[in-house]
């Protein structure tokens, strides 16, 4: 099974003729749209695929939830428990037992219930999975985090004095110094978790820049290595410290020498997990990434690899983005190969983050340059096909994409209306006020009392009415620019059980055009409701469901239904004449009789 | 042929063996063992009486410092040994050679202004780093194939050469203990199944040494 986030069926029928392998499992298998979930955000609908399960089971539905006991917002997919008992030595506080990475998403997967019936599982760079399920074995995929503990922060040193040192999204910018040919750079990894202060760990990287040539030495750790300007780096390996000479963790990152002449530019990859010497637990068994690393090289092992924060930064422009993400691809091209090699027999499950992540950057104008990472997925899939002729291959994608032009402020909408409340003079939200609020790309949350720390919201009656008014009215809003609906469907979840204090209570389905704005999506306020997308992220999924299905391609032929999300577990567990677990509601897309 | 190690190991366990007969009192070891066995033994016979424990404890110190005092000199010896081959043996078994398509720096030191030539199979990927820094010159190489052979550095009134490898094989070239070479080659970290050979290093000639006891 391969899985393509966001390939998507319109881009694929316009290039029938590009995709020669794709259109030949569409003309000997089968090939139709694929129903996503609601909302359909990547880890929501990977968890879907993977536990057969509704988001109000699984417990995702977004890439940010909130706490409602600090209304602070957090990455829905995992978090990090930290050692219960410590001992406090001066500025030292030594863990006296194991911190741990909680996997947030619940249900089970269905490889687990594979390898309950003896049939074993290779599943690659899964989303949604970290730390990977202990079952089979893997990698885990989307919602790893860099060595930072974030979900990519990239480094970028320049003597510009026109791009003064600030933190951006997903990076951060620092000035350089080159003194005697030398720049001496600050390379951020962990938080010190032994420190009282959490102080962040760090490393020296050395440039050494030749004073004629366009070609510098960049030293980091024991690792070396001469780079043009231009070109990539390989991976550079360096040991943190925690505790001086005794305790350090191992990262890794790629640089990318931008300038030397006249301007010093360097940009360095967020600092990702080492697979070869591993500190947080990316793999199962976790000696399966050294394996890999051994006999492959290093990879990514960051759950996105490919940087768009350096290129909505302004860091990267559009060809040096290619040709990171073109690094990415290169080392999921790699990890496959070493997949096919040696995959004997039961499942094997392979993910491509690389037309998700060019997607949001190149849908609707660059279209070209789009198309050639589509084919690199088509030969991929040819080699698939080419390496195990007799399997049953199924290519399937979470969701497709749509433009992304005009964005949503709801909690400006919100505020207008008088259903949300500032503090005076500050962009600070008046919890004591509020009645409802906006968090994550598709959330709308009812500030209830008796779930939310200052609740004003009665439960029931009260509840009710104001999701009855609030749907009706942003179905009811137009664009004023052009007065379109940006809003084409709410759907209120009603959640109980152990999910309902996470869950949304209106889920928005923005038309084709529109999205949440980037500020609503951490829980914050626009200035605007409106406002053009003006972002190098130019495309986007989080919106009506109908209007961004995804892809299934099979090597057999499938009921003519239309297939959904959830039916693929139950599909795969079908192939081997094992019933659905309990709670999939899902049906299997192969004709009755037709399991292996 | 990191197999080789087995015989370097083996012969190194000869050596210990030899040394600790030639700069050792075995009679007096035997006898500093013996009274520690006797006075373990008090230990466990006298647990009813504190002061006899705490006695006993103490003379196992004092003969434990004794027996340390009595391997000094063979430790000393062998650490002599062990430091002038550490450097030949790192080169050979902690690191592999480049394999076709790798990648390399070669950095030559002190020096401002040179020029390299490569053997064939090797390709000079980048103009020359001059860290004015450190008075390095650094250069990216790539293996084209298998090969091995000599780099060689020009300088004002100098020819520096070293030898690289790439393919199968063992890094060979001797090396002083804390010494830097003045062209240094960056090779791929090797293990032996997935182990530092120094842990097969020692396990080995320990046991090499054990037999040739017996």
């Amino acid at each position: 099974m391969i899985g393509v986030d966001g390939m998507d069926p319109g881009f694929v029928e316009r290039h029938w003729v590009d995709l020669p392998r794709l259109a030949n499992m569409r003309s000997r298998g089968s090939f139709s749209r694929l129903a996503t979930t609601m909302p359909p955000q990547s880890p929501t609908a990977w968890s879907t695929f993977i536990t057969g399960l509704d988001p109000a089971e699984h417990g995702i539905f977004d890439f940010v939830h909130r706490d409602p006991g600090t209304m602070q917002p957090f990455l829905s997919m995992s978090e990090t428990e930290d050692a219960r008992f410590r001992l406090p030595l001066g500025p030292w506080e030594l863990p006296l037992s194991r911190s741990h990475v909680v996997l947030l998403r619940k249900g089970k997967a269905f490889w687990q219930t594979l390898e309950e019936h003896g049939i074993p599982a290779t599943i690659v760079h899964m989303p949604v999975n970290y730390p990977p399920v202990e079952s089979g074995e893997g990698l885990a995929g989307m919602g790893t985090p860099d060595l930072q503990g974030t979900q990519g922060t990239f480094s970028y040193y320049t003597d510009d004095p026109g791009d003064p040192p600030r933190a951006v999204s997903g990076g951060v910018i620092s000035h350089a110094e080159v003194v005697g040919g030398r720049a001496v750079l600050r390379l951020d990894g962990p938080p010190n978790s032994l420190r009282k202060d959490r102080r962040t760990s760090s490393v020296e990287l050395i440039v050494d820049v030749d004073p004629q040539q366009p070609v510098a030495r960049v030293t980091v750790g024991d690792s070396v290595a001469v780079v043009r300007e231009g070109e990539w780096s390989g991976w550079l390996t360096a040991d943190f410290p925690l505790l001086p000479h005794l305790i350090s963790v191992r990262g890794m990152a790629r640089v990318f020498v931008k300038q030397l002449h006249p301007r010093f530019e360097v940009y360095v990859s967020p600092v990702n997990v080492d697979p070869a010497s591993p500190d947080l637990p990316i793999s199962t068994p976790h000696s399966y990434s050294r394996e890999i690393a051994r006999q492959t090289g290093r990879f990514y092992t960051l759950g996105i690899p490919e940087d768009t924060s350096a290129m909505r930064q302004g860091v990267f422009d559009l060809p040096e983005f290619l040709s990171q993400s073109r690094l990415a691809l290169d080392d999921e091209r790699k990890l496959l190969e070493y997949s096919l090699d040696h995959f004997r027999d039961g499942l094997l499950f392979f993910y491509f983050s690389s037309v998700d992540q060019n997607s949001h950057m190149l849908w609707g104008q660059h279209d070209a340059e789009l198309l050639n990472i589509y084919r690199a997925i088509d030969a991929a899939i040819g080699e698939v096909l080419r390496r195990k002729p007799t399997a049953e291959v199924m290519v399937m994608s979470d969701h497709g994409f749509a433009s992304f032009d005009r964005s949503v402020d709801l909690n400006r909408w919100l505020y207008d209306q008088q259903l949300l409340a500032l503090k005076k003079g500050s962009q600070e939200i008046d919890w004591a006020r509020t009645r409802m609020y906006a968090m994550g790309l598709n959330g709308l949350y009812l500030n209830l009392a008796g779930r939310e720390r200052q609740g004003i919201v009665q439960p029931g009656s009260e509840s009710q009415a104001l999701i009855q008014r609030v749907t009706s009215e942003l179905l009811a809003l137009r664009d004023p620019a052009n007065g379109r609906a940006p809003i084409e469907t709410l759907v209120a979840t009603h959640v109980s059980g152990p999910n309902a204090r996470i869950a949304p209570d209106l889920i928005v389905g923005y038309g084709p055009g529109y999205r949440a704005s980037w500020e609503s999506g951490v829980g914050a306020i626009a200035a605007r409701t409106f406002e053009d997308n003006t972002d190098a992220w130019i495309a986007d999924h989080c919106i009506n469901p109908a209007d961004v299905p995804g892809v299934l391609f099979t090597t057999r032929k499938i009921q003519p239904t239309n297939p959904s999300l959830k039916d693929l577990p139950v599909s795969l567990l079908a192939l081997f004449g094992i019933a659905p677990e309990p709670g999939m509601t899902g049906r299997s897309i192969y004709p009755q009789g037709s399991s292996q | 042929m990191t197999w080789t190690l087995i015989p370097v190991s083996a012969i190194y366990g000869l050596a210990a063996t030899l040394v600790f007969r030639r700069f050792t009192n075995r009679a007096s070891i035997r006898r500093t063992v013996n009274r520690m066995m006797a006075h373990a033994m008090e230990l466990r016979l006298f647990l009813d009486s504190p002061v006899l424990v705490l006695r006993a404890q103490r003379d196992l110190l004092r003969e434990n410092i004794r027996l340390l005092r009595l391997m000094l000199l063979p430790c000393a010896v062998l650490a002599l040994i062990f430091v002038v081959l550490f450097p030949q043996l790192d080169a050979m078994y902690g690191y592999a050679p480049l394999r076709p398509g790798d990648r390399s720096v070669v950095t030559v030191r002190d020096s401002d202004d040179a020029v390299l030539e490569v053997p064939a199979g090797i390709e000079i990927e980048t103009p020359a780093v001059h860290a004015v820094h450190d008075h390095q010159i650094s250069w990216r190489v790539r293996a084209l194939g298998e090969t091995s052979g000599e780099l060689r550095v020009r300088e004002t009134g100098r020819v520096v050469t070293r030898h690289i490898v790439a393919g199968n094989g063992l890094i060979y070239g001797m090396r002083l203990p804390f010494s830097k070479s003045t062209i240094e080659i960056r090779y791929p970290r090797r293990t032996i199944l997935g182990t530092n050979w120094m842990v097969w290093f020692f396990v080995t000639s320990c046991a090499a040494a054990i037999g040739y006891r017996r």
